[in-house]
């Protein structure tokens, strides 16, 4: 079911995108005030090793998938589009994502929904859980608590618990930890494998870009303008990602957007309206 | 404000629909578990808005992919449609290629071009768009025919209800095209600006469409953004802004405006820190009459922006040499 190619190199490729949105957290209106700012961003910078942790844990094999429907709200989107696009890419596993609460007439006993909500108080949380209840699917919850946690308890689902009292930013390493084992266990083969053995290499990628002067510069020259983050599709957790930390964290606001859509309609608008000098574009 | 020909492709995008949705499809007895529609920039979304149509009332997923690397799960019971008005498009033709060795039947919507030839020489179906078209005005057709696709797949609550509100989405074009109109007035309002379109997860394809009219027609910057973000990540951002150019501009349907809601959240956060929006809220008695309104109304904007501009909608001199260059032809 799962096709190993390479090495995990895409997922690294991905990873290591995300982990250099870290640096941003750096961009303030004053510049000078970078380096007071850079101790209380230590929790981001972990996510590989939160990731780890998550791993550690011991799922029960579940197995029996065959399509997998998983919802997810605001910070989880970045989570959940990281491994997805992985799983969408190597394994047979049907996987689609739904960010509403919309419960479509496909979703059946079938189905494999999981319900992602960092806080598990989304306002939609309870109306797609029952929903999905209803249309009798195996239900898998991802959460750090909240009223989720209580509706899968209640219910005897499939829980799976990280780590509480977090930002919705800094709780990714784990999101993404849990769905991996979540997936893994599942049927997805040899996904929770690949994940593990990339991780040296996150964590000697994000020391060698923490102290870099060349993201340092990045973070300096986004300053003056607003930002607006392209990526392929593959890459969408990305450009969210550095899009949610601009807007959350530092306050500054940021646009992103898909190559297929800047390379065919948006270059027209770049390439002939004035204003796009008040905008700096970052391809990734 | 000089007419230009871009409004007659406006007009005729109804008319493009009816004589498109009850093409007859023969899928050969084909068990189909899923569709996947492959489609870039316009016919993209002109997929964005059936998908979204159909997303609760058929049951198999039907989804859309704007990238060459197709799913791994796409296989004989995949039933695949590649939506390309030029039929050159280097993405389309990749994804197109994919399916064919994943074993999917492939059903193509085209002017012609490559793809035109590789399908008929496949032995697939090829539905024919017209040619002459900017490709964003040929979405009556592409969705036309997506409309058919998907009813002779045995779903066709979509295509009923789209050609039930035909006459009602006529007269709505017909209202647009009327000296001050409410197109008029929002054209005047967004000149000299970069509009930021939000709104909820199904009304996005709405955002994208009205994006790519900005962009192509009146030659603007655009951007999009979810409506559950502006109750979070991008509220403080908003207060943060002190610029005059951007225009916050929320489209939603008449029926999400009650109390409570995603929208009237974010329209009283916007209102408590005093940042100016406009919120247009859009009519319509079904999901797809309140959609297409809403895409109509965007398209008639961005053109009467671009007349008023004294500029050509039609012309996007730089997307073609982009594609040429591509094509290694330049």
């Amino acid at each position: 079911m799962f096709q190993q190619r390479g090495d995990g190199k895409d997922v690294i490729n991905m990873m290591s995108r995300i982990l250099v949105s870290v640096f941003f957290l750096y961009v303030r209106k004053d510049t000078s005030s970078i380096l007071l700012v850079k101790d209380i961003v230590s929790i981001p910078k972990t996510i590989p090793e939160d990731m780890e942790a998550q791993l550690s844990q011991k799922y029960d094999l579940l197995g029996g998938a065959t399509s997998i429907c998983i919802y997810n709200f605001e910070g989880s989107n970045v989570a959940a589009d990281v491994i997805s696009a992985y799983v969408y890419n190597y394994s047979k596993l049907q996987i689609h994502t739904i960010v509403d609460k919309s419960v479509p007439e496909w979703i059946g006993p079938d189905v494999d929904v999981v319900i992602m909500s960092y806080s598990g108080s989304n306002r939609y949380v309870e109306s797609i859980f029952n929903g999905v209840k209803a249309k009798g699917s195996r239900v898998h919850c991802i959460t750090s608590g909240g009223l989720l946690a209580e509706l899968c308890k209640k219910h005897g689902d499939d829980l799976h618990i990280v780590p509480e009292g977090l930002s919705s930013f800094e709780a990714t390493g784990f999101e993404m930890g849990a769905l991996v084992n979540l997936y893994d266990s599942l049927g997805v083969e040899g996904l929770k494998d690949n994940v593990k053995q990339m991780i040296p290499a996150l964590k000697q990628y994000r020391d060698e870009i923490w102290e870099s002067r060349d993201v340092w510069k990045l973070a300096i020259k986004v300053n003056g303008a607003i930002p607006v983050i392209y990526s392929s599709g593959e890459l969408r957790a990305v450009h969210k990602r550095w899009k949610f930390l601009l807007n959350g964290v530092t306050g500054k606001l940021a646009f992103s957007g898909e190559i297929p859509e800047f390379d065919h309609n948006e270059i027209v608008s770049w390439t002939e309206d004035a204003d796009a000098k008040e905008f700096i574009i970052l391809v990734i | 404000m000089e007419q230009t020909q871009a409004r007659m492709r406006l007009h005729s995008f109804i008319d493009d629909i009816e004589k498109s949705i009850d093409t007859k499809i023969d899928l050969k007895g084909q068990e189909v578990k899923s569709i996947m529609i492959g489609a870039m920039g316009g016919s993209a979304i002109s997929s964005n808005i059936v998908v979204s149509c159909c997303s609760e009332n058929t049951a198999i997923p039907i989804y859309i992919i704007r990238s060459p690397q197709i799913p791994s799960s796409v296989g004989p019971d995949t039933l695949t449609v590649i939506s390309t008005y030029s039929g050159n498009t280097d993405e389309t033709l990749e994804m197109y290629k994919r399916a064919k060795a994943a074993g999917s039947p492939i059903i193509v919507i085209t002017s012609g071009g490559k793809v035109e030839g590789m399908a008929e020489s496949d032995g697939y179906t090829v539905l024919k768009v017209p040619t002459g078209y900017q490709p964003r005005y040929s979405s009556g057709y592409m969705i036309g025919y997506l409309a058919a696709i998907i009813s002779a797949a045995g779903y066709t609550a979509f295509s009923n209800n789209l050609k039930s509100c035909l006459d009602s989405l006529k007269a709505y074009r017909n209202y647009m095209e009327v000296q001050g109109s409410l197109a008029y007035l929002l054209a005047d309002k967004y000149k000299d600006c970069v509009p930021v379109i939000c709104t909820e997860s199904k009304f996005k394809c709405i955002a994208l469409r009205w994006k790519s009219q900005f962009n192509e027609n009146s030659k603007t910057i655009c951007f999009d953004s979810a409506l559950s973000e502006l109750d979070s990540f991008e509220l403080k951002p908003w207060t943060n802004y002190k610029g005059k150019k951007l225009r916050l501009i929320l489209i939603a349907g008449e029926s999400d405006m009650a109390d409570g809601s995603l929208l009237k959240r974010a329209a009283n956060n916007l209102e408590s820190i005093g940042f100016p929006f406009d919120l247009i809220a859009v009519g319509g008695n079904t999901r797809e009459e309140t959609l297409f309104r809403a895409w109509i109304l965007g398209d008639y904007v961005t053109v009467y922006m671009a007349e008023h501009y004294g500029i050509d909608p039609e012309i996007t001199t730089v997307i073609s040499r982009l594609k040429r260059r591509i094509r290694g032809e330049e």
